[in-house]
C-alpha cells in the first residue's frame, strides 16, 4: 500500500473520531454548568521554547522558571517586539466553559497582552504582571509574572 | 558528465513514464494533474492546520508550532529511509540490468552514480507531489517571511537528498543481512513470524488498554495536551529533523515570527550538506566495491540447493497453477511484506477505531455513522492494497508471454495469480467483521448479509484491478527497472479504490438512515440491498473480466 494511503486512512480516522465524538456523543449533564475551580498559568513559548512555570505564594503570582536555578525567576533575554504565549489549563478538565481572557496594566510602557491569545508583546524591558481570568461566572483566576532584561554587555 | 546524464535519463525512463513528451496534448494534460494534485493535497494540509487552529489544539493557542512539521517530517523521513534502503539493495546489488549496463563502454563507478542519481530524482518528484505541498499549506497558515515561498523550493533538492544518502549507506548491512536471511530462509522466516506476533501481541495489548469511557467533549481539554505533548516529544527527541524543519521554514523567533536572519537555519543547512556529503562518499568508496564485484561475477545468489527428489504428481491444470504461483509468492517475499501487513493490520485497525468508540456514548445518528465508518475502514485499505494486483501479471516480466504459449484455458492462470490475495483478504475481511461485531452485536442475518456483499466488492474490486493490468501491460517496464517504476495501473487502481469505499459507505449510511436501523434489531432490508448491490458488482467484474481476456488472448470479442 502506498504511504499516501496510509496516511490519508490515518488522518480520516483522527478526523472522524474527534467529529463523531464532538457531534454525537450524549451529553453527560443536561443543563447543568460546570464551573472552573482553578485557572494554572502552566508555562510560556517564546519561539519554538517550551519554559515551565512555579508557583511563588508569597507574592502569588506564577513565574517563570529558571531550568539551572529551580524555584527562581527566569529573566527573558529582552529583543524588541519580544512575544510570549501563556499556556495555561483550566481545572477541572470538564469544566462546561474553559476559555479564558487576558488582561495586563493597559498603560504600561513595558508590554501589552492579546485577551483572547494570550499574546504578549515586550515594548520596552521590564517586569510585568498579567491575569488569566477564566470566562464562565467562577471568577477564578490566576496572575503570571514575566521579566525581560537586554543582556548585560 | 554527458554519460551519467544519458544513463540516469535511460534509467529514470523505467521508473518514470515519459511518454507523454512526445504528445502535447498528454503532456498538458501530465501537468495539470500534477498541479491539480499539488493543489488538492496542499488544501487538505491547509484544511487541517485550519482546524487546529481555529480549535486551539496544540498549546490553547491559533498558531500552529513546527513541532507539527518535525513530526510529519520525522515520519515521512523514516519511511523514506526505509524504502529506499530496500529498494537500493534490489537496484545496486540485484538489479537485472545491471549485467547490461557494465557492458556498456562507462565506467562502473558511473554507472553506480548514475543509479544513485535516477533514486535522488525520483525522491525529488514524490517530495514535489506530497511532501513540499504540506510545507506550502503550513506557510500559508504560519507567520513565514516571503523568502520561504522561493526557498522551500530550492531546500526541498537537499532534503530529498537525506533517504537516499542514509539509504546508501544502510544499503551495505542491509545487503549483507538479506544475504546471510537467503542463505538461512528457515532463519528468515523464523525472525519474521517472531518480529511480527510480537508486534501484533503488543498492538492488541495497547489497544485493549483504551478506557471503556471516552468523553470527547468532556476530554476535549487533556485530549489537547496529549496532542500538544506529543507534537513537544518530536520536537525534543527527533532534534536532527527539527534543524531540518528549521532550516525549511527559518527559526520561530522570540518575536513569532520565522526568521532566515538566524544563524542556526545556515549552520543546519551547511552542516546538513557537510554530512550527507561525508556520509555519501564513505558510502560511496565502500558500496562502489560491493557493486563492481556483484556486478562483474556470473550471478550473486550462490545457494546451496540441497535437492530432494520428488514424485512428479499429474495435477489439474488449475491446481498447478496454483502450486506455482504459491511457490513463487513464499519464494520472492513480496507476499509475506505487501499482503500479509495489510490484511494483518486491518482487523488490528478496526480493533483500535471500534475499541475508541465503543467507549463514546452516542445518540443514534451517532450509531449510523459509526456503522457506515466501520465499512469505509474496513474496504479502504483493503480495496487500496489491491492496487498491488494491478501490477501482478505484469511483474512477471517477460516470461508473461508464456502464458500464450501455454495448452491450457488461459483463465487457469491468470485467475491462479489471485486466488492467494481472494482467500487471504477474505479471511481478514471475516476477521475485521467479527471484531466490528463484537462490538456491535448484530443479530446473524444481518451480519452475514454485509459479510457476503463485502466479500462480492472486494472479490470484484481485484477482478477489476487484474483487468486494468492486463489492459495496459507494463511488463516490459517491470522486465528492465524491477519494482520501483510509476504504474499507471497502480494509481486508477487506489483511486478507483477510494471512489468504491466512499461510496459504499455513503450508500450503506443512506441505507440505515432509511430504515432507522439499530444493531440489536432483527433482519433488515438495509442489508439486503447492500448485497444486491455487492452482487451487481461482481457480476460486472466477472463478465469484464471473461470479456477482456476473450479479447486480450483469443482475439475475438463476443
Amino acid at each position: 500500500m502506498k504511504k499516501s494511503v496510509i496516511l490519508i486512512i490515518s488522518t480520516l480516522s483522527l478526523v472522524a473520531i474527534i467529529v463523531i465524538g464532538l457531534l454525537f456523543q450524549r451529553a453527560e449533564v443536561y443543563n447543568v454548568n460546570i464551573y472552573v475551580t482553578q485557572v494554572i498559568c502552566s508555562g510560556v513559548r517564546i519561539g519554538d521554547d517550551e519554559y515551565t512555570t512555579y508557583f511563588d505564594e508569597s507574592a502569588n503570582v506564577y513565574k517563570i522558571e529558571n531550568p539551572e536555578k529551580p524555584e527562581t525567576m527566569l529573566t527573558l533575554r529582552y529583543v524588541p517586539e519580544l512575544t510570549i504565549l501563556i499556556l495555561y489549563e483550566v481545572v477541572p478538565y470538564e469544566a462546561t466553559n474553559q476559555s479564558v481572557s487576558f488582561s495586563g496594566d493597559p498603560s504600561s510602557p513595558t508590554a501589552r497582552v492579546d485577551k483572547a491569545t494570550g499574546l504578549v508583546v515586550f515594548i520596552d524591558e521590564g517586569t510585568e504582571t498579567f491575569t488569566v481570568r477564566s470566562n464562565d461566572n467562577s471568577n477564578k483566576s490566576s496572575r503570571i509574572q514575566l521579566r525581560a532584561k537586554e543582556p548585560d554587555a | 558528465m554527458n554519460d551519467i546524464k544519458t544513463l540516469v535519463i535511460m534509467q529514470l525512463k523505467d521508473k518514470l513514464d515519459f511518454g507523454f513528451i512526445k504528445d502535447k496534448g498528454q503532456t498538458i494534460r501530465k501537468v495539470v494533474f500534477f498541479v491539480l494534485r499539488f493543489i488538492i493535497v496542499a488544501a487538505i494540509a491547509y484544511a487541517l492546520f485550519f482546524v487546529s487552529s481555529f480549535l486551539r489544539i496544540f498549546h490553547n493557542s491559533p498558531f500552529i508550532p513546527t513541532s507539527i512539521m518535525t513530526m510529519m517530517m520525522s515520519i515521512i523521513l523514516v519511511i523514506s529511509t526505509l524504502a529506499c534502503t530496500t529498494e537500493l539493495i534490489k537496484s545496486l546489488y540485484m538489479a537485472e540490468d545491471n549485467q547490461v549496463l557494465v557492458t556498456y563502454p562507462i565506467s562502473a563507478n558511473r554507472i553506480f552514480l548514475s543509479k544513485i542519481i535516477v533514486f535522488y530524482l525520483y525522491e525529488i518528484f514524490k517530495n514535489f507531489t506530497f511532501t513540499l505541498p504540506i510545507f506550502i499549506a503550513y506557510g500559508i497558515i504560519s507567520p513565514v517571511n516571503w523568502f520561504f515561498f522561493i526557498w522551500v523550493f530550492l531546500s526541498f533538492f537537499f532534503v530529498s537528498m537525506i533517504p537516499v544518502v542514509f539509504g546508501v549507506v544502510l544499503s551495505l548491512p542491509g545487503f549483507f543481512l538479506s544475504r546471510f536471511f537467503a542463505r538461512y530462509r528457515f532463519l528468515k522466516i523464523l525472525v519474521f513470524i517472531a518480529i511480527l506476533s510480537g508486534f501484533v501481541y503488543l498492538l492488541v495489548r495497547l489497544i485493549l488498554l483504551i478506557p471503556s469511557e471516552i468523553n470527547v467533549l468532556n476530554y476535549w481539554g487533556p485530549i489537547k495536551a496529549l496532542l500538544s505533548d506529543v507534537t513537544t516529544f518530536f520536537q525534543t527527541y527527533f532534534k536532527a529533523v527539527y534543524y531540518v524543519v528549521i532550516m525549511v521554514v527559518g527559526k520561530y523567533d522570540a518575536t513569532m515570527k520565522y526568521t532566515y536572519l538566524n544563524y542556526e537555519v545556515w549552520f543546519v543547512f551547511l552542516s546538513l550538506i557537510g554530512i550527507l556529503a561525508a556520509l555519501f562518499m564513505s558510502a560511496y568508496f565502500l558500496a562502489r566495491f560491493l557493486f563492481i564485484k556483484m556486478t562483474s561475477v556470473s550471478f550473486e545468489y550462490e545457494k546451496r540447493f540441497k535437492f530432494k527428489v520428488f514424485l512428479n504428481h499429474r495435477l489439474p491444470p488449475f491446481i498447478s497453477f496454483m502450486v506455482k504461483e504459491l511457490r513463487l509468492l513464499f519464494r520472492t517475499g513480496q507476499f509475506t511484506y505487501n499482503f500479509i501487513a495489510t490484511y494483518i493490520s486491518i482487523p488490528l485497525f478496526i480493533l483500535l477505531i471500534n475499541q475508541i468508540f465503543a467507549s463514546m456514548d452516542l445518540y443514534p445518528n451517532g450509531q449510523f455513522a459509526v456503522q457506515s465508518f466501520n465499512i469505509l475502514i474496513i474496504m479502504l485499505p483493503l480495496l487500496a492494497s489491491n492496487s498491488m494486483i494491478a501490477t501482478m501479471y505484469s511483474k512477471e516480466g517477460r516470461t508473461a508471454y508464456q502464458k500464450r504459449t501455454k495448452p491450457v484455458v488461459i483463465i487457469f492462470p491468470l485467475l491462479a495469480k489471485l486466488i492467494p490475495n481472494i482467500v487471504l483478504s477474505i479471511i481478514s475481511l471475516a476477521i475485521s467483521l467479527y471484531i466490528f461485531n463484537a462490538h456491535m452485536n448484530y443479530v446473524l442475518s444481518n451480519i452475514i448479509l454485509l459479510s457476503l456483499a463485502l466479500i462480492f466488492i472486494q472479490v470484484g474490486h481485484i477482478l477489476y484491478c487484474a483487468l486494468l493490468d492486463l489492459m495496459n501491460p507494463q511488463n516490459e517496464q517491470y522486465a528492465t527497472a524491477g519494482e520501483q517504476i510509476n504504474n499507471p495501473n497502480e494509481t486508477k487502481a487506489t483511486i478507483f479504490a477510494f471512489i468504491t469505499s466512499f461510496l459504499i459507505a455513503l450508500i450503506t449510511l443512506g441505507f440505515l438512515l432509511e430504515e432507522q436501523f439499530m444493531p440489536n434489531q432483527s433482519f433488515n432490508l438495509a442489508f439486503l440491498k447492500i448485497l444486491l448491490i455487492g452482487i451487481v458488482f461482481l457480476g460486472v467484474a466477472v463478465y469484464m473480466f471473461i470479456e477482456k481476456i476473450k479479447a486480450y488472448y483469443y482475439d475475438r470479442v463476443s
